[in-house]
């Protein structure tokens, strides 16, 4: 297998007549942290779901972990085992415990028994700061808790990539340094992390590379120092006016 | 005599003519036309004579008449207050109550399941699977339950060329009525749970038919829970319906009372109390089983 986790070519998506993603070609490589910023409304997260097919793109490629999975013969299920996603929303699942939640995967797709899987869900919700928690309903959580046990969970599976979808937008201002915390971790252990948000500060301090969409595309790409910095487009410019200075 | 009594018992209208001979009558007469077919007479007399004599005619009799000979014969000297009501008829209201205890548990459960399988139909991932779901919905939520009584019962033994017992078309009728309704809030609360949540399992691999098993249908069913004992209510007082189809049940059990003793008011408030009781009984029990789901499955310890 080559270096590329993740390769993206000419990918395309409308709905309606509103064309949210405008040939992006993008590649990833295998241990890299790519965050990916912009304006709301400019595709970021629709291209970030479609890397685990919860959208299809109109056109183009995309190969993640060396599976194409813009094919539809592509067993897509396969291929979900190894990236791990974390929504704005946590979307913990409401009918089970905080363990549970963590075990449901690993021990329903038969990858551990449930004695194991107990284990490893506490090992993870030690990582995130919550062992307490494991036997807490997920409703008595608050948000910031909430989305480190999805971290856990979507660790469950042992992923060598995951997916932050605006994983702290939901959040009260004082929890977002917890789950960003927990991020920079994972980061310093060599995975794959591909990542939507409007923390300009995480971007800076953790990210390989920044990617800045608008109006679909990708308008510029680079290290974050250069991105800061020394923005070259134009767009990219007007947009880090707005959030750095707000 | 046992014309008038079916009469009666079906809710007929009927008026006889000349009451003044009708003790004199026998149990059974034919009429032919005066003066003539003295051969067809005779035939019928013989006829008559012979089913009288082989039990045949108390066998026809019964058939019309069922239980409610035994039943619903009294003396107008009877106690009509409302205990000795209560006293004379009460093989009567327990044999009504139990049919409608009968109809409404079986129907229940099965309207249950399969308003459950229509319902996760109607979300079902491929489109024509979720028109069916729509289409038997549609039809059985729009016809008067009645008119789908009738038509099971009366309609279909035409075309299918045998009889439908009451019974059977009751449950029928019910099932298809009351299902289609549990379906409609079946579906509703499929998709009340939030979307995000079908997406976080299906992002950790699971398949589409374990993500619902695992979290949907479990988050799902705890919507419905007040929507079940709804219609479970529902369906109890639905089965008075099928007293039109000549079910004995608690309904047609007061009907048959009142014909004979004139006591509308008493009967039927005694008829109405007795629902009530059933209803109260069927709401306590769904109530508890409700809490015992909502232990075992919706919450976990600490």
């Amino acid at each position: 297998m080559t270096d590329v986790k993740v390769h993206v070519e000419k990918v395309n998506k409308s709905y309606g007549s509103n064309h949210v993603l405008r040939d992006i070609s993008l590649d990833i490589k295998n241990g890299e942290v790519v965050v990916m910023i912009g304006p709301s409304g400019s595709g970021k997260s629709t291209f970030l779901r479609m890397l685990n097919q919860l959208e299809t793109p109109d056109s183009g490629t995309i190969v993640v972990d060396g599976f194409d999975i813009s094919n539809s013969e592509t067993d897509i299920n396969k291929v979900r085992e190894n990236i791990g996603m974390v929504f704005q929303n946590f979307n913990l699942f409401n009918n089970y415990s905080v363990l549970e939640n963590i075990m449901l995967a690993p021990v329903e797709l038969g990858k551990l028994n449930k004695t194991e899987a107990e284990k490893l869900g506490r090992e993870l919700l030690d990582t995130v700061g919550l062992a307490d928690k494991a036997d807490a309903n997920v409703k008595s959580l608050s948000g910031g808790q909430k989305q480190r046990v999805a971290i856990a969970r979507s660790l469950a599976m042992q992923p060598d990539i995951l997916l932050f979808d605006e994983p702290t937008s939901a959040l009260d201002p004082e929890m977002v340094g917890d789950v960003l915390d927990v991020m920079k971790d994972l980061a310093k252990q060599g995975i794959t992390m591909i990542v939507v948000t409007h923390e300009m500060g995480f971007a800076k301090q953790v990210a390989d590379r920044v990617v800045f969409f608008e109006s679909g595309k990708i308008q510029e790409s680079g290290a974050p120092d250069q991105i800061f910095s020394a923005p070259k487009n134009d767009r990219l410019r007007e947009f880090l006016g707005k959030v750095m200075h707000a | 005599m046992p014309v008038i009594q079916y009469a009666i018992k079906n809710g007929v209208k009927l008026k006889v003519m000349n009451a003044k001979q009708l003790g004199n009558a026998g149990w059974y007469g034919f009429a032919v036309k005066k003066g003539e077919n003295k051969a067809l007479l005779t035939a019928f007399n013989q006829g008559l004579k012979s089913i009288q004599k082989d039990g045949t005619y108390d066998k026809i009799v019964k058939s019309y008449l069922g239980k409610s000979q035994e039943h619903f014969t009294g003396k107008t000297s009877d106690n009509n207050s409302v205990l000795g009501l209560l006293k004379t008829n009460r093989k009567a209201f327990i044999d009504g109550l139990i049919e409608t205890i009968k109809l409404t548990v079986l129907a229940i459960i099965l309207a249950s399941i399969w308003g459950i399988f229509l319902g996760i139909l109607g979300i079902s991932e491929t489109k024509w699977l979720r028109g069916v779901s729509t289409t038997v919905i549609y039809i059985f939520r729009g016809l008067p339950l009645m008119v789908l009584a009738f038509f099971i019962y009366i309609g279909l033994p035409t075309v299918i060329g045998t009889k439908v017992p009451a019974f059977l078309a009751g449950i029928i009728t019910l099932v298809l009525n009351e299902g289609a309704y549990t379906a409609a809030f079946v579906r509703g609360g499929f998709e009340a749970v939030e979307k995000g949540q079908m997406e976080a399992a299906r992002s950790l691999g699971l398949p589409y038919g374990k993500a619902m098993r695992k979290v949907i249908v479990p988050q799902g069913l705890r919507i419905m829970v007040p929507s079940f004992i709804n219609q479970f209510i529902i369906t109890l007082k639905d089965t008075s319906i099928l007293s039109a189809i000549g079910l004995l049940e608690l309904t047609q059990t007061g009907t048959l009372i009142v014909a004979r003793n004139s006591q509308g008011f008493r009967v039927w408030a005694i008829i109405a109390v007795m629902y009530l009781i059933v209803i109260t009984l069927l709401t306590w029990l769904s109530n508890w089983v409700e809490k015992r789901l909502e232990i075992r499955f919706f919450t976990s310890k600490g």
